[in-house]
């Protein structure tokens, strides 16, 4: 199986310094469980990040220089030698960071395309096995039919970094004639350094509270019990229990 | 940015709906009044253009967040606008109502993901929506962006700050910010804007969609819960927390296992080594977001006070009447912890 990992030219946004998001590096720690061979993909001229990148995993990064729409251009080379699978990660930093090019990409190459995949299963006639994490710890198993992108969830196990690998890994520059396509659909306005604006407090239920001053364990655990309940965090009890 | 200050806002929120008599007398006696009074419901035939807002429920309930993209889309609606929602899971009774929905469009919850932008753009389409906002969940972050790249809408994902004409979101790895007016599909993380305060509005019932035909690309299981201890302690609905009042921790084990509570631990604990370091509550530990806190001999130091960040209920089991965990709790039994644990397991084995 061949896999394909999208790379962005990352940003960190606390330093500002080169460095691949944490879900593009969880992107190569799927493309590797599955084995077979693992290449880079960028829309762009090679960037310190995509060598960084390349040290959790990749031995080459294609990266595809000459401009235009980088949905049209990742399309074209996709279409020109078909993967079996594209992993990308939940969003780029330090461009438009909206997530949407794998979205794009899916669309345009009319793949299925599942987001939020923490681990990938085995392949059986033609249908690829994975696991989608949701919040609260709960999980989802999915099947998707190849050829397919998967977004990687950013809390997917990520393979360690390895100097020498980014060291030795080939940035190979593939010239593209840039097309203008209708890829993202650009968002007009006012761009400016940002400012960190202080989430709403939310409104805590302070104070007012009932009191129970010294009870008997027993009476103390009942009201516990029949409190709890009331905010609906313990199930109702079952049907003919004993009910002191 | 510190939100101005709105006196009158501030003087109505001490009168009952209505303005017609103060909530409280000054002395601090409810004032009798004359039953429960009719609630005003504000109901809106053919509003001049429609917002629309897809609302997940997966348990029935409408949480902070379904609350506060409604509360979007009532922003971008304005007073003649309406709010069609989108609900997907079972929220029962007026609740989107309360929440400022206008109308309420129930949608397949149980479809796949491939599936779900034809269904919502069926939903959508005798509404002709001005804004899609949707919540920048896992589930609805996905949704808006298969919605936006299938019908070719432009999109703002991680909103930051929104108003009827301008939407605020990072861009250039959080280092740079766009000022632009909403667009057609916008995506909202939490706590960024207020939900809907003002007068109920009706959540009219509309028939459902036709559910579209799948495309048979892909098949999606049912949701696997994780169990109490495998959820992130941040994340966590309900967290037992035990504090230096708490010395058996068998007991302590054995009833979170039968409550259903993610464990926590105060920080004394954590340093005695009682309790993972992982577990710690508090400033310098994991800030909470669960819907219940039950502390066990936890005192409740500043620290491990802003731990419970947006807890909405807080249980405390204390010795001490005068601890700063009784002033947050909504309900306090002033007891040994040690006396109360195996009380309340008793009681909970005994209803099997």
């Amino acid at each position: 199986m061949r896999s394909v990992v999208l790379l962005s030219g990352g940003i960190d946004p606390v330093s500002g310094r080169p460095a691949p998001p944490a879900g593009e590096i969880a992107a190569i720690g799927l493309a590797l469980s599955v084995g077979g061979a693992v290449g880079g993909l960028h829309a762009g001229a090679p960037v310190p990040a995509l060598r960084q990148a390349a040290g959790h995993g990749l031995e080459q990064v294609d990266c595809l220089q000459g401009g235009g729409d980088a949905v049209a251009v990742l399309a074209e080379a996709l279409f020109a030698a078909p993967p079996d699978l594209v992993l990308a990660g939940r969003q780029a930093r330090g461009g438009e960071d909206s997530g949407m090019l794998p979205y794009l990409l899916a669309e345009r190459l009319d793949w299925p395309l599942l987001s939020g995949v923490v681990a990938i299963g085995a392949t059986a006639e033609g249908w690829l096995a994975v696991t989608i994490g949701l919040a609260q710890g709960a999980r989802r198993p999915a099947q998707i039919r190849l050829p397919c992108i998967l977004c990687a969830h950013d809390a997917a196990p990520a393979p360690p970094f390895v100097f020498d690998r980014a060291r030795r890994a080939v940035l190979r520059v593939v010239p593209v004639t840039g097309e203008e396509g209708p890829g993202m659909v650009a968002v007009e306005g006012t761009e400016r350094p940002y400012r960190a604006r202080p989430r709403l407090i939310g409104t805590a239920s302070g104070g007012g509270g009932t009191v129970l001053e010294h009870p008997d364990p027993a009476e103390a655990a009942r009201v516990l019990r029949d409190h709890l309940r009331a905010l609906g965090m313990l199930a109702p009890p079952r049907e003919g229990a004993a009910d002191a | 940015m510190r939100a101005r200050r709105d006196p009158r806002a501030e003087r109505a929120r001490c009168l009952v709906p209505g303005g017609a008599r103060p909530r409280l007398a000054r002395a601090g006696e409810a004032v009798v009044g004359a039953g429960p009074r009719e609630r005003a419901v504000i109901s809106i035939e053919a509003p001049a253009f429609w917002v629309a807002v897809v609302v997940e429920a997966p348990d029935g309930r409408l949480d902070r967040w379904a609350r506060q993209s409604v509360g979007a889309a009532r922003v971008l609606a304005g007073a003649e606008g309406g709010v069609v929602a989108l609900l997907a899971g079972t929220a029962g009774g007026d609740a989107l109502g309360e929440a400022g929905a206008d109308r309420v469009v129930p949608l397949d919850g149980g479809i796949g993901p491939d599936a779900m932008p034809e269904m919502m753009l069926a939903a959508l389409a005798p509404f002709v929506p001005r804004h899609v906002v949707l919540a920048e969940t896992p589930a609805g972050g996905d949704w808006a962006r298969r919605l936006a790249a299938r019908a070719g809408w432009p999109i703002q994902t991680g909103v930051e700050m929104l108003s009827a004409r301008q939407a605020i979101r990072p861009v250039g790895g959080m280092r740079r910010e766009r000022a632009a007016a909403p667009a057609r599909v916008l995506t909202l993380p939490r706590d960024r804007v207020a939900s809907h305060g003002g007068t109920r509005r009706e959540g009219r019932w509309c028939p459902a969609p036709e559910r579209p035909a799948d495309r048979g690309r892909m098949r999606v299981g049912p949701v696997v819960t994780a169990t109490a201890a495998g959820i992130p302690l941040a994340e966590a609905p309900f967290v037992m927390a035990a504090g230096q009042g708490v010395v058996d921790f068998e007991r302590f084990h054995a009833l979170s296992r039968l409550l259903g509570a993610t464990e926590g631990a105060s920080r004394v604990v954590c340093d005695a080594g009682l309790m993972p370091r992982a577990a710690q509550v508090g400033a310098s530990g994991t800030v909470l977001d669960a819907r219940c806190y039950l502390a066990f001999g936890i005192a409740g130091a500043p620290q491990h006070l802003q731990g419970l960040g947006k807890v909405e209920h807080v249980v405390a089991v204390n010795t001490d009447l005068h601890a700063a965990i009784v002033a947050r709790a909504g309900l306090s039994i002033i007891a040994d912890a040690q006396a109360v644990m195996p009380a309340l397991l008793d009681l909970l084995r005994e209803e099997g």
